[in-house]
Formats: structure tokens, sequence, C-alpha cells
């Protein structure tokens, strides 16, 4: 398969997921804020964004696995990247929160701070690793 | 790790658009690996080698 096609299938799966994970994670803050769902309610509502992200992991997997070697190399250098920054603020944050009475930080917000390192490391170490095109 | 990847690409007029689409990889591994930032594996050696005709030890060179 051609490499535009692999990034094209990717994305069609990709942008919906996201779609899912954002709809969903506003509409569960916003029917609890109403109290429309509390309880089991929510525990079970929950599984939506949780279902967009495992969705949005197999097509990463997926797009890891068919890419060529190189493209493999940048997309495995951006998860290891973003993997760093999510266990070193959940380590660091995590032992500050019971040791020193740090202020909590939700757990949440390790989704999208990792979703931001991820796009963040693809775009800088794909510059980095391209450097000065020499395509004549 | 040298390699006359430019060269033998030229030599027949190829883009790297091209010569990624024989190697059934993108332009950007041809623009890494033409540019000494990324060295090729063993099989994508052995695929280059073959399109080209030539030996590996002849296109790369350490």
């Amino acid at each position: 398969m051609q490499q535009k096609q692999i990034r094209h299938r990717y994305f069609k799966i990709f942008i919906p997921s996201m779609i899912v994970y954002v709809i969903g994670v506003f509409g569960i803050s916003f029917a609890e804020n109403y109290q429309w769902l509390s309880g089991i309610g929510l525990y079970i509502f929950a599984v939506i964004p949780v279902g967009a992200i495992l969705t949005w992991f197999w097509a990463q997997w997926r797009f890891i696995n068919e890419l060529d070697e190189y493209l493999k190399m940048i997309q495995m250098k951006a998860v290891m990247f973003a993997l760093a920054v999510i266990l070193s603020i959940a380590a660091s944050w995590g032992l500050l929160e019971m040791l020193a009475n740090a202020p909590k930080l939700e757990i949440f917000w390790l989704v999208p701070v990792g979703f931001i390192a991820f796009g963040l490391a693809q775009a800088v170490i794909q510059k980095l690793e391209n450097g000065a095109p020499n395509e004549e | 790790m040298k390699n006359k990847l430019k060269v033998l690409r030229a030599e027949r007029g190829w883009s790297q658009a091209i010569l990624g689409e024989k190697l059934d990889v993108s332009r950007q591994s041809i623009n890494a690996i033409e540019g000494q930032r990324y060295d090729p594996s063993l099989p994508l050696a052995f695929k280059i080698a073959k399109l080209f005709g030539q030996k590996i030890e002849d296109i790369f060179e350490d």
C-alpha cells in the first residue's frame, strides 16, 4: 500500500475518533453539570471517550505497522517522547501529591497532555530528521 | 554511511517520489537515505541494490 493511502486510512479513523472523544467528554461534563447523569450512569457513559481513545490506539498501531521503516522510526520516537512526558508528570506530581500535599492534578489531563506532546514531538522530530531537503 | 543513491537516481532521471514508489517507501525516506541521515535496513538495501542491478557494497560504503 502507498504511504499516502496509509496516511489517508489513518486520518479516516483518527479524526472521527477524536471528534467522538471531545463530544463524549463535553457531553458527560454537561450532563453531570445539569445532573442528568450521576453514579452508575457516569461510569457507563465514561466508556464513550475510552472507546474513542482505544479506537485511535488501534488506528495508530496499524498506521505504525504499515509505514515504511524510516517513518515508523519517527512515529516511534514521538510515541516514546509522549510516554516520557506522561510518565514523568504522573510519577513526579503523583509523588508530590502523596508526600508533600501538592494540589491535586486530575489524571484526566494526562490524556490531552499526552496528545499534545505526541503531536509536538512528531513535528519537531520530523523537522530535525528531515533537515535541509536535498530534493532537486 | 555514504551511498550513491542520488547519483544512481539522477542517471535514470527519477525523482525521489518515483524512486520511493518503486521501492514502496516514502519520498522522505529516500531523502533521508540520500542525505545520509538514515541508513536503510538490510532488506531495503537489498531492494535498492536489486532495483539498480548492483551489489549492496557498490551502492553503500562505510
